[in-house]
């Protein structure tokens, strides 16, 4: 303990300085900030000022600051030699903060106070000597001020940092940390006095001081749309958002899952409707994989994928199966951010020119245990009908055996057609999609004491997927004898159960360690029953010749129930998931801030697959055909050490001149993968163990890989209004030799032109930020793209056998990353007294030496092989403009409105010298049009020559060679969103979205046109070239969710103790209007890489309601 | 300022140390993918190096086989037959501008599509095989990095003899950069062969056969360029039982290539159909084909045949290969005997046909008597060759030979006329080199195609 009180002269000053080096500061100017110094706060145990509690009667003023240092355990120097020290003064306190109190003590006399920098010390000095100090040509006698201060509207705690100013006059204080602030030297009169900060909407208050100080003053800010002030995460640590130069998105986890049904972390995404953000799903089935791409795709032949980073370390986000973004439960996530680009992700290092996505999991808070419950029910029901399915059947000219029989057939006298059935997949009947349902619970807790706080999350659900065996084929089986199996009653179906915990603790001041551990283990099953339809049909006899029969009739189908094949194929996919991440955040010295991450994940997935047919004769004999097995083990493993430290430096008066912030760190990531692959044929009838059958193929093959990297950043803030963002990033991997490290570095600059003494303050524009940054990222080629391939192999030479080393494709070592480079330019907008945000930010990407799969000339000796060269380049451009407007702002009422919108655009520049354009079938790379683009023939026109009524193939005019017909990605996407909350109890919200130009393949089974021979020629002639009506631009209007949620009033919690209750109903994908000819153009059931989408007849994801019940105690 | 500079100098100097560190030792890992594929480590033993080289020869091996099998059709050695009656009702024409009679018949199995890649895997093996050979500095395996050499050589003289000129010779050296070939002349191709079995004859080994193979390999190509005497000195000391030998065989073997042209030429398969042959052998195929058989009871030891009856007035099968299993002499004596004859005849010497007749005895052929032509010398040297090397894969060399060095027309040493299979409608097309496949023109940016496609 300590406590001083020197009085006399500055020479006693300086003396009882020495100890603790200190410079007066200017604060006592611009209003006042004391604080306990570090070693005060933890020898009072508190973390903030200290208060004083106590009553004076009749002591001079020199022993009531006497007093109040030694209640509240401070220094105070004083360093004046004024007669008031010597007043009397009547004092009492309760609980008052202790700068408070010595400026109750001090009130009216000529003394003031200040304090050291480091707020160590509190100064008494003379107003005159200060004023001295600091070049002031304040008045002596304006010794009025005005104090109080300024809270949070909504958490009613102080806000630190506003900035207080009095219009007219060049006076002005900054709030501390208890939003207290005084404004000194200010004349008798009306004052307009205005309270700015970031993050919060501007207020302004008249004061009039009378002779005397005005000392009350409480201001209530509330909370801006615009955040600025917001904490996001980056490569270096957390930052202010006006500190970073580019547009990073934050979603609050929470937020999302009250007002979309969010089953995954990808629905979430896709719920926030980001700018820039894609989310494309392969099926409506659960479990389906999903593709996340930001700001388009750059690279040919690497992934497209975004980084994730699960609290600080890597997480495997694949898009090649279910994906592990599914794995962790949306209910233990705090926020998702989201690094859009380059020029923000160069820090994080390889592979994250696609982007970032940062994943916080809840951390708990000290206090007792808090429960939360929630219960969800889902009912969901594919929309869109699925195009008629159309069979002809007629004999051969010399057979009266019944068979297929389409129009190209006919065309060529291969049959004489005499019946076209038409069946309706979406009869009841027929129908293999039924309804969707899922329950899952969620538990959670959260508590602890400040030094161990504690969050787990515990959740179960059970989704079963639309898809069902039809009910003719329930009958069929039923009449063949066949027993239907449990595996296929329900043939699409995801269970999980997740845990996630996260534990903090505080051992001391500046050392806080965080563990995370997550575990997830889901069984997903992917069955399927299928009968064919038409087996069903060529069993007619030929009696029907020439009827029609549109529509499906029981009592036709079930007339000819011979000749069925039924294919019955399981294919389980079990799934083991663990996280373990560990952070460690030490703060030595008070300045410096020291991070680390230590963490893996581990994925353990077994694939099998058990295929078996059944055939059946016309006699209703039927037989099982040999069953084919495949199995796949395949584990995982993400290592990660993230290392940081950092420091602030702060230069001119209290770092308003000049902050700098540099960090350096470094990062370490490897990878093992380990697959175990095994098929076998003839499986035995009745048999389903791997260990029978014929061996197809079986293969091992394990994989390392690892990446290190280190950075050194440097924020740099001027005026805390102007900063810049320097930084570089060296990289090196296993794929990549020591000779190819790469540097790539970033710079970029937030200007707050608001805060600028030209800016005059006016109601339309309250903020408004520019931003621009440039900077480079990376994608790097696989280790054998470098080395090349080499196989065992056995030849005969010399007379004998020998074993040889064959090459088997040439590596290239001369590849290097691919390099992105990313201009982002932008802009955030507060009006209208913050109710209406904007922000814009154009992006420029360009990724250079863009690796491509070049096939090689049979002159390199590898035959038909392939291999990567550095040699193309791929633009997008994106530009990014999102806008909340509070519309409606009463007591009872809140109207939010949301839009977004993203145009997009790109372009392959080049191929490289001598690269021909390729691709596969209709998907192909040319340069001067987009990545992934949609080619084909179109038709030119059709004439029937022969007047035959048929169009045959050479019948059609077709284009040469192959069009372009338009890119796989929407160009133009937007979204429009409303909120309304009522009497704080009501919640409304709906969110929509709209797509234009693109294509998306679409291929039914049988086509009109090519199985009736009385189609018309157009219907033929499209049925002849199949796919080319389906790729035309299509566009889309989505309502993609609404929920309606009640929130019981506190009152009626308080009666149980209950801290919330809320009901919500919620749906999602409740109406598509397109133009698209197949059920939905959200799905893309080619996921892997960014080939050229084909829905593939696969279900949409259903149009989904959910009753969400959720109680917090 | 002290407490700007005290951070700043902690940053700088923790920065000079991490740059200082080797980050390649960090990232190192053991199994950059290990699985069906080979570790590059093994490729740096003397084990892997060897298996390299063994890959370079099994590739040599099929090279050769499809250059014999190919060059056979093109030239007067071998006719193509349809295998069956369908394939006579529906025979295709014979393409008249790059006589692929081979791609009329067996489609992939023509020199574009086995022969030209597979001469090029050849030398590109070769050239890893040499790289990780001289890596072990062991010279114990001198007489592998030679025979590399060697493999190399012959690879680009094939080339040079049977494709136009303006073959491109790509590169890709481990570890180095890739090299798209430009087209390059027949003499410049003939030049880097020299050079490259004079490297394998500059290493020392006490290996005969590949110092054979080596030998014969320059003065394979020196012929080729009309460097009689440099080819006949190239040859010097090469004794009656050196030779190198390519060995096939039928019997299988796991992942072995068992099959060859040779197999397909006589393939028990082919000679189970006794009527028709995939290919056969024809007499003076074209009108300018040799006679290759005139009466049975006189039939060449060196080209053994069977005559049979059928639709066609004679069904000729060649007896040399009689299955897949192959003991191909790719460089002996005989050769340099053909090589030295060559050699004293364009130097005036009478003593070539002395060179001649030591080879024919070597069969119990009878001696023979030179010509008084000069003419007729050359025919007597070319059909003495022919016979020696019948569906060996030089044929079209020599015949290409025959209008560039010695001045004869081309459309009396080629087959011309009425083709053989459907003359009254198909006649013998003007183009006697092969050229490179497609994927040459479509693949390499640096190739145009041909410089020219004259003899």
């Amino acid at each position: 303990m300590s406590l001083s009180i020197a009085i006399g002269s500055a020479v006693i000053l300086t003396a009882f300085v020495a100890g603790t080096p200190g410079r007066l500061s200017s604060q006592t100017e611009q209003g006042v900030v004391a604080t306990p110094n570090a070693s005060q706060q933890k020898k009072s145990g508190s973390q903030s000022s200290p208060n004083v509690t106590g009553e004076f009667k009749s002591v001079t003023i020199v022993s009531a600051l006497k007093e109040i240092a030694r209640r509240a355990r401070i220094e105070i120097a004083i360093n004046a030699n004024s007669p008031s020290l010597q007043n009397t003064v009547n004092l009492s306190f309760v609980n008052t903060p202790v700068l408070e109190a010595i400026h109750r003590a001090i009130d009216n006399t000529d003394l003031e106070v200040r304090t050291t920098d480091d707020r160590a010390v509190y100064i008494i000095g003379n107003k005159s000597s200060s004023a001295e100090s600091i070049g002031s040509s304040r008045s002596t006698q304006n010794v009025y001020y005005i104090a109080g201060q300024v809270t949070d509207a909504e958490s009613k705690r102080g806000v630190s940092g506003v900035t207080v100013s009095v219009a007219g006059m060049a006076k002005s204080a900054t709030t501390n940390a208890k939003g207290e602030f005084k404004v000194q030297g200010l004349p008798s009169g009306n004052h307009a006095i205005s309270f700015r900060i970031l993050g919060y909407v501007s207020a302004n208050r008249s004061v009039q001081i009378k002779g005397k100080s005005v000392d009350s003053i409480h201001v209530l800010l509330k909370p801006s749309a615009t955040s600025l002030s917001e904490v996001v995460t980056t490569a270096t640590g957390t930052q202010r958002r006006i500190e970073v130069p580019t547009d990073i998105v934050k979603i609050n986890a929470d937020q999302i899952r009250e007002r979309a049904p969010v089953r995954n972390i990808v629905d979430m995404l896709e719920a926030a409707q980001v700018p820039g953000v894609l989310v494309t799903r392969a099926g409506g089935d659960p479990g389906a994989p999903s593709r996340i791409r930001i700001r388009g795709i750059g690279s040919i032949s690497q992934s497209n994928d975004p980084v994730m980073i699960l609290d600080g370390v890597w997480i495997d986000a694949s898009s090649d199966g279910p994906s592990r973004l599914d794995d962790i439960d949306p209910a233990s996530i705090e926020t998702i951010e989201i690094i859009r680009g380059p020029s923000a992700a160069t820090l994080f290092g390889q592979d994250a020119a696609n982007g970032v996505i940062v994943i916080t999991t809840k951390k708990g808070s000290a206090g007792p245990t808090r429960w939360t419950a929630s219960y969800k029910r889902d009912w969901g029901q594919t929309y869109g009908k699925q195009p008629l399915f159309y069979y002809g059947v007629g004999r051969a000219p010399t057979s009266t055996t019944t068979g297929s029989c389409p129009v190209v057939s006919v065309v060529n006298y291969l049959c004489q057609q005499d019946t076209v059935f038409v069946f309706d997949p979406n009869h009841q009947l027929l129908s293999r999609e039924g309804v969707e349902s899922n329950n899952s619970y969620t538990v959670q807790m959260d508590g602890g004491v400040p030094s161990v706080t504690y969050s787990v999350t515990l959740s179960t659900g059970n989704t079963i997927g639309i898809r069902r065996v039809s009910d003719v084929d329930k009958i069929r089986a039923r009449v063949l004898g066949y027993r239907i199996e449990s595996e296929f009653a329900t043939p699409s179906e995801l269970k999980r159960n997740n845990v996630t915990t996260r534990f903090t603790f505080n051992p001391r001041n500046n050392l806080s360690l965080s563990m995370t551990l997550n575990g997830t283990q889901s069984n997903l099953k992917d069955n399927s029953f299928i009968g064919d339809w038409r087996r069903l049909s060529s069993s007619l006899p030929s009696s029907v010749g020439g009827i029609k029969i549109s529509g499906f009739r029981l009592d036709t189908a079930f007339g000819y129930l011979g000749g069925a094949t039924i294919t019955a194929s399981e294919k389980p996919v079990k799934t083991t998931t663990g996280i373990i991440s560990s952070s460690i955040q030490y703060t030595p010295l008070g300045r410096y801030v020291i991070n680390a991450n230590f963490g893996a994940e581990k994925v353990n997935t077994n694939n099998a697959e058990f295929g078996r047919k059944t055939e059946c004769q016309v006699d209703l004999v039927c037989f099982d055909t040999l069953g084919t097995r495949s199995q796949k083990s395949d584990s995982r493993s993400v290592y990660t050490v993230r290392l940081n430290a950092s420091t602030n430096l702060n230069l001119g008066p209290v770092g308003r001149f000049l902050e700098i912030r540099p960090s350096l760190g470094g990062d370490y990531k490897k990878t093992d993968q380990s697959t175990f692959s095994i098929s076998k044929d003839k499986i035995p009838v009745g048999d389903r163990s791997i260990n029978l059958g014929t061996l197809l193929f079986s293969s091992n093959i394990e994989i390392e890989n690892a990446i290190a990297g280190w950075y050194l950043n440097s924020t740099i803030g001027l005026f805390k209004r102007v900063y810049f963002d320097v930084g570089l990033r060296q990289d090196i991997g296993s794929a990549i030799t020591s000779s190819k490290n790469a540097v790539y570095p970033k710079i970029g600059g937030s200007w707050l032109v608001s805060d600028e003494s030209f800016w005059r303050e006016n109601p339309l524009i309250n903020s408004f930020r520019l931003r621009s940054a440039i900077g480079h990222a990376a994608v790097q080629p696989d280790p054998n793209d470098i080395h090349g391939k080499f196989v065992h192999g056995v030849g005969y030479v010399d007379g004998k056998f020998v074993k040889s080393v064959d090459l088997s494709s040439t590596g290239n070592s001369r590849l290097f990353p691919e390099r992105s480079v990313e201009l982002e330019l932008g802009f955030d907008l507060d009006m209208l007294n913050d109710r209406l945000n904007l922000v814009g930010t154009y992006a420029h990407k360009n990724n250079r030496n863009t690796l491509v799969v070049r096939s090689l000339p049979p002159s390199f000796g590898t035959g038909s092989s392939q291999r990567k060269e550095n040699i193309a380049r791929v633009r997008n451009r994106n530009f990014e403009l999102s806008g909340t407007g509070r519309v409606i702002e009463t007591n009872n009422t809140l109207l939010i409105l949301n839009y977004a919108l993203t145009l997009s655009d790109n372009m392959v520049v080049t191929l490289g010298e001598g690269v021909m354009p390729f691709g596969i079938n209709e998907s192909r790379i040319v340069a001067g049009y987009p990545l992934a683009s949609s080619w084909g023939k179109a038709v030119l026109g059709y004439r029937d020559i022969n007047g035959d009524g048929l169009l045959a193939q050479s019948e059609v005019v077709l284009t040469d060679s192959a069009v372009y017909l338009g890119w796989s990605q929407p160009r133009n996407r937007s979204s429009y969103g409303f909120s309304l909350t009522m009497y704080n109890q009501f919640v409304f919200d709906s969110r929509f979205s709209y797509q234009s130009k693109y294509v998306q393949h679409y291929s039914p089974d049988s086509r009109y046109g090519s199985e009736d021979i009385n189609a018309s020629l157009e219907e033929q002639a499209v049925a002849i070239i199949p796919g080319i009506n389906g790729r035309r631009p299509i566009s889309d209007l989505r309502w993609n969710t609404a929920s309606i949620t009640y929130h019981l009033p506190k009152n009626i919690l308080r009666r149980f103790g209950g801290r919330s209750v809320s009901v919500s109903l919620q749906g999602r994908d409740l109406g598509l209007w397109t133009n698209y000819i197949g059920r939905d153009p959200g799905v893309n059931s080619t996921l892997i890489g960014d080939a050229f989408g084909d829905d593939g007849k696969t279900p949409p994801r259903p149009r989904l309601y959910v009753l969400d019940f959720k109680i917090g105690l | 300022m002290k407490s700007i500079f005290r951070p700043m100098a902690l940053i700088l100097g923790a920065t000079s140390f991490i740059s200082a560190c080797s980050l390649s030792d960090v990232v190192d890992v053991n199994k950059p993918q290990v699985g069906t594929d080979i570790d590059h480590d093994y490729l740096d033993t003397k084990a892997g190096a060897l298996g390299l080289f063994n890959s370079s020869l099994i590739s040599l091996q099929r090279a050769v086989s499809a250059t014999s099998l190919d060059v056979g059709l093109i030239t007067d050695e071998l006719v193509a037959r349809p295998y069956s009656l369908s394939d006579r009702a529906t025979d295709r024409m014979y393409d008249a501008d790059t006589r692929l009679e081979s791609e009329v018949v067996y489609g992939i199995r023509g020199i574009v599509s086995q022969a030209y890649p597979e001469l090029h895997t050849t030398r590109i093996r070769a050239g890893y095989a040499r790289y990780f050979l001289r890596r072990q500095a062991d010279s114990t395996l001198n007489y592998a990095i030679s025979a590399a050499y060697s493999a190399e050589g012959y690879a680009i003289v094939m080339l040079a003899e049977n494709l136009c000129s303006g073959v491109p010779l790509s590169e890709s050296p481990y570890g180095e950069k890739a090299v798209y070939g430009k087209a390059l002349s027949t003499d410049s191709l003939l030049s880097i062969a020299v050079a490259k079995f004079d490297s394998a004859l500059a290493i020392s080994h006490d290996s005969a056969r590949i110092l054979t193979l080596a030998k014969i390999g320059k003065a394979r190509a020196l012929i080729s360029l009309g460097r009689y005497s440099d080819a006949n000195t190239a040859v010097s000391g090469i004794q009656p039982t050196d030779a190198y030998s390519l060995s096939y065989t039928e019997v299988l073997a796991p992942n072995a290539q068992v099959t060859s042209a040779f197999w397909t030429m006589a393939s028990a398969n082919a000679q189970t159909v006794t009527t028709y042959k995939r290919v056969e052998v024809i007499n003076r195929e074209g009108v300018n084909g040799l006679t290759w058989y005139s009466d049975p009871a006189a039939i060449d030891p060196r080209l053994p045949v069977t005559v049979t009856g059928g639709i066609f007035p004679a069904i000729v099968r060649q007896e040399k290969y009689v299955n897949g299993t192959v003991n191909f002499k790719l460089a002996n004596w005989i050769e340099a005997k053909m090589i030295e004859a060559e050699h004293l005849l364009n130097a005036g010497d009478a003593d070539w046909i002395e060179s001649i007749n030591v080879a024919r005895r070597t069969v119990g052929l009878p001696d023979t008597t030179a010509p008084a032509s000069a003419d007729q010398q050359v025919d007597l040297l070319f059909r003495e060759r022919a016979f020696w090397f019948y569906a060996q894969g030089t044929r079209l060399s020599d015949m290409r030979r025959l209008v560039r060095q010695y001045g004869r027309d081309i459309n009396r040493v080629f087959p011309s006329g009425p083709y053989n299979r459907h003359p009254e409608i198909y006649g013998y097309g003007d183009a006697v080199v092969f050229v490179p496949p497609a994927g040459e023109f479509k693949d390499n940016y640096n190739y145009s195609g041909c410089i020219h496609r004259n003899p």
